[in-house]
């Protein structure tokens, strides 16, 4: 009795599903813009981070440089965590969530307007803190800033898809905000390590030839999960 | 199928389950175009969960539901939430956005034509065009619910689906939403705890006990105290 | 329903089993020769690879019906699932044992992050997150939903795992001497004897386990249906 779900695709339901992810991005960031709620909890988490680790590895300066790509991917690992979960948490206590559902718009919409803003808010977060850590880290960004923000970028939009995946289905636990760490962080370790890796490569001057492997295991990374969880977004959100 | 049998909402042996708990049970039930039917129960009776499945939230376990003739209990077909309405207990009103600019988000998402002039006749009938640049978490309980009338009807469906929408309404509001009910054609079902409004204004009365629909009559043929009668055997049943 | 003294009859898989562990316990402890280089403690391998592979089949395992019942949502495919993931998950925790057992005399650490320990690591806490949202996941309507979408992820991600913990710190393929797999041409032909009899054998375990697992599960569903019939009766007479 139970139909598989049909893929639409054809042309003008395709172009309605980004139409519509664009109003809900719009709303989302227009709330945002208002409160500001989510963009500062997500900074201040990722500065006490920084402060955090840096007393945690107590040591001199150039070792400090060696574990900076780490200390970098896991603070933004964990901002964006916290910004995934605000996509939804407020939504689904206020109940508005609901009224998405309701609406004419192919549940994907939801998931992609999410992400969309989830990986704006994240990159906003990530400029404001790059300067920051070269600050506090001593280590030179601006020679590598361009690899920097490829690379940034497209572990930001992998990491920000099964995020945005996850986050909806922690929200619907009990144990909420607590869970998403640990659904997520296993599955998307190859983006951490990835990233690491492409992040410390480009510190030791590095160029794209030596990160081709990472690269490509990214965008395969972000392919596969981005379709797949556009597709089984539907499954998380219907009772 | 004759184009009269095919419009409406037809149910046919509807049930849910979540796991061990039988939340409806071999649901059957006939709602003719433009036919306001009220159903009243006691909590837990599955009200709440019948609308789930007709508004498309919910999927059933086992059974159809047939609006106008499609089958929505299966692929989910996105074309469903034109046709629908919803006003319950949640608003859907974003608190940090003003009246207008929520109206306006969910004009947009439902693809409403000439929605500036929609939302200020809206507004003007539910009496909030005063405030609509006002942020929603400034607004009073009832201010809330006109605005949350004012959003379900935005798009102009042909079925609206209520779940206790007089719950915090004040005296002016409940007038109004009675008004909002009656004066336009519409396939209305309305859920509530409200029997004496709901009786006034439907067409038909159904109730529902643990899952089960129980009884069901066109309010035309009870006057009130034989339906308080009726409801009340019900009700030492439940 | 079958009567209940049906499922604890031993069935003929569990005496293939017993004497199939017996045999292989007997093999790889006594009858395979003493490795040249590492000696006894060796031995442990041929059970370390056997679960190592059963933990990833088990994996498989669960995405594969995961995606059956996301698509029939019949209850059976669900209890496959979990019952694969659990089962699944106490292989995993023996592969994570007999590592560090093989390892310490070895290698002379208990723990090193090479690749195939890191990927199990990884698989662990996948199976953990499974584990945990079916244990904290409450009665909620789409709990089995997430589950499936969780086992479809992880599944979807192991080759992920798979090339990022074998590429980061510049581990290449090629290079892997140091694998607890004695796959090849190092292996004498009873050593090789020794390890088939051990994965057959484990897999078999396995799918024992699976099936007393799911029998487990089936029994507990009768025990609600009934509790059900039980109650409505009652609710009928007035009770």
């Amino acid at each position: 009795m139970h139909g598989v779900r049909v893929v639409h695709l054809q042309g003008a339901t395709f172009m309605s599903l980004f139409t519509k992810a664009w109003l809900i991005y719009r709303k989302d960031m227009l709330v945002e813009y208002r409160t500001r709620e989510r963009l500062t909890t997500m900074f201040i988490f990722s500065l006490v981070v920084l402060v955090i680790f840096n007393f945690a590895f107590n040591t001199g300066v150039t070792a400090v440089q060696s574990i900076a790509p780490g200390m970098i991917w896991v603070a933004f690992a964990f901002a964006g965590m916290l910004g995934a979960n605000r996509a939804f948490a407020p939504e689904k206590d206020l109940g508005t969530f609901e009224g998405l559902l309701l609406a004419p718009i192919d549940r994907g919409a939801i998931y992609l307007g999410k992400l969309i803003g989830n990986i704006t808010l994240i990159g906003i977060i990530e400029l404001a803190m790059l300067p920051l850590f070269a600050l506090f880290l001593n280590i030179p960004i601006l020679p590598y800033l361009s690899k920097l923000l490829v690379i940034l970028f497209l572990g930001t939009v992998g990491f920000a898809s099964i995020a945005t995946l996850f986050a909806a289905v922690a929200v619907n636990t009990r144990m909420r905000d607590v869970m998403l760490p640990i659904l997520l962080l296993p599955i998307a370790s190859p983006i951490l390590i990835a990233g690491v890796e492409m992040t410390t490569t480009t510190f030791q001057g590095g160029d794209w030839e030596e990160m081709s492997n990472w690269l490509r295991l990214l965008s395969a990374f972000t392919v596969v999960f981005l379709v797949a969880s556009v597709l089984l977004f539907d499954y998380i959100v219907e009772e | 199928m004759s184009e009269e049998a095919a419009s409406g909402i037809r149910i046919r042996r509807l049930t849910k389950t979540y796991g061990r708990i039988r939340a409806l049970h071999q649901i059957n039930l006939d709602i003719q175009t433009n036919d306001f039917l009220t159903i009243v129960g006691a909590n837990g009776a599955g009200k709440s969960t019948l609308l789930g499945i007709i508004a498309g939230l919910i999927r059933p376990s086992r059974g159809q539901v047939l609006l106008d003739g499609q089958d929505m209990t299966q692929d989910r077909d996105e074309m469903v939430g034109y046709k629908i309405g919803v006003l319950a207990g949640h608003t859907y009103l974003y608190e940090e956005l003003t009246v207008y600019e929520n109206l306006q988000f969910y004009g947009r998402l439902y693809d409403v034509r000439s929605l500036n002039d929609k939302i200020e006749s809206l507004l003007e009938r539910v009496g909030m065009i005063s405030r609509s640049k006002s942020m929603v978490k400034t607004l009073s309980r009832g201010m809330r619910q006109r605005v949350a009338l004012a959003r379900a009807i935005v798009h102009d469906p042909p079925v609206l689906l209520l779940d206790e929408p007089y719950v915090g309404l004040d005296q002016g509001g409940m007038d109004m939403l009675q008004m909002f009910l009656t004066d336009q054609p519409r396939t209305v079902l309305l859920v509530t705890h409200d029997l004496p409004r709901g009786l006034e204004v439907s067409d038909r009365i159904a109730i529902m006990s643990r899952g089960r629909m129980v009884y069901e009559a066109t309010s035309t043929d009870l006057s009130f105290d034989a339906f308080d009668q009726v409801y009340r055997k019900f009700a030492v049943m439940m | 329903m079958a009567g209940p003294s049906s499922r604890y009859r031993v069935t003929p898989l569990g005496v293939i089993c017993l004497i199939g562990l017996i045999v292989s316990l007997y093999l790889a402890l006594v009858w395979a020769p003493r490795e040249r280089v590492m000696g006894d403690i060796q031995r442990i391998m041929y059970f370390h690879v056997a679960t190592a592979w059963i933990a990833e089949l088990a994996f498989v395992l669960v995405g594969l019906s995961s995606v059956v019942y996301l698509w029939l949502r019949e209850r059976r495919w669900d209890i496959v699932a979990h019952s694969a993931a659990e089962v699944g998950f106490v292989f995993c925790c023996f592969v994570m044992i007999t590592g560090p057992i093989w390892g310490k005399p070895v290698w002379g650490t208990w723990w090193t992050w090479d690749p195939r320990l890191t990927f199990a690591m990884i698989l662990w806490l996948i199976y953990v997150a499974y584990l945990m949202l079916r244990a904290y996941g409450d009665d909620m309507p789409q709990m089995k939903q997430f589950l499936a979408v969780l086992g479809i992820l992880g599944t979807l991600d192991v080759p992920f795992i798979h090339f990022a913990t074998m590429w980061w710190r510049g581990l290449h393929p090629e290079s892997l001497t140091m694998t607890p797999e004695g796959f090849g041409a190092g292996m004498e032909r009873e050593m090789l004897t020794a390890m088939g009899v051990a994965v057959v054998t484990f897999t078999l375990l396995f799918f024992y386990l699976m099936g007393r697992r799911m029998a487990l599960e089936r029994m507990r569903d009768d025990v609600e249906e009934l509790r059900e019939r039980i109650e409505t009766a009652g609710e009928r007479v007035g009770v």
